[in-house]
């Protein structure tokens, strides 16, 4: 069952917490995707947002709280300038350590049959993010990282 | 997994009415897309209009279903929106799937 936290940090902030399941994950990323369009956020940020917030739960969800059913993951998204600064927390287990490091691009094959199905998540997280900080702390994974425009103007 | 399907001569329009491609429905959208080009073996194109959001275990699903056609056919995507679009260029998947602005592109 889907529950929905709404405690706020100030006018810009959002937090929410939900379970640490794939639908879960899906339905607050869609909630959250409405609230960030109605506020108005540069499409381009706000899709840099979703996508990397999209790798990040669910590898949260595979790693850190399979077998926790009452996981539970926090998200915290700030405005600051132009950027968006985000942080999620869960108390599962640790992340695997090599999931920090920049990962080769997947296999693009002329052959169909040897393309790759999987490992374009940190791919993809490490395209877009460049200041991901991962912390360990009181039985807590802290993830924190920003994205902003792709433009350098 | 809504997806209707529409055969127009030699080609097969998927479209997806889903607004989310992502962990949680990938393998249903899978399983429900294997039924739908079964003993199809013409060209398959997915509508991916109503599509908001792809991570990358739909995208996985998506390599998955053009390696269940079979026959060195390319799997082609019509009207992707922003976030589709963007992870397709990072994963340069852009150039492995046929993507067309439009249905009418793809005709």
């Amino acid at each position: 069952m889907y529950c929905f936290g709404t405690v706020d940090h100030g006018a810009n902030g959002v937090s929410r917490e939900f379970p640490g399941t794939e639908a879960s994950v899906s339905e607050a990323l869609a909630d959250l995707r409405h609230l960030l369009i109605e506020r108005g956020y540069c499409e381009e940020v706000c899709a840099n947002a979703l996508i990397v917030l999209g790798e990040v739960l669910n590898n949260i969800v595979e790693h850190a709280l399979p077998e926790i059913p009452d996981a539970v993951i926090s998200l915290n998204v700030m405005e600051a300038g132009r950027r968006l600064m985000l942080e999620t927390c869960d108390s599962g287990r640790p992340l695997p350590p090599n999931l920090m490091q920049a990962p080769n691009q997947p296999v693009i094959s002329d052959r169909i049959d040897d393309m790759a199905e999987g490992g374009f998540g940190w791919f993809i997280i490490h395209s877009l993010v460049e200041d991901m900080v991962y912390e360990r702390e009181d039985g807590q994974n802290r993830l924190s990282f920003s994205v902003m425009s792709d433009a350098t103007v | 997994m809504n997806i209707q399907s529409n055969a127009q001569g030699n080609i097969l329009v998927l479209t997806i009415n889903e607004p989310r491609i992502d962990a949680a429905g990938a393998v249903a959208f899978k399983d429900r897309i294997r039924s739908l080009v079964q003993d199809f073996d013409g060209r398959v194109v997915l509508d991916m209009d109503r599509v908001e959001f792809l991570d990358s275990s739909g995208l996985g699903a998506l390599v998955a279903v053009m390696k269940l056609l079979g026959g060195g056919r390319r799997l082609e995507l019509a009207n992707c929106g922003t976030i589709v679009r963007k992870v397709l260029a990072l994963t340069r998947m852009d150039s492995v799937f046929v993507l067309h602005e439009s249905l009418q592109d793809a005709a």
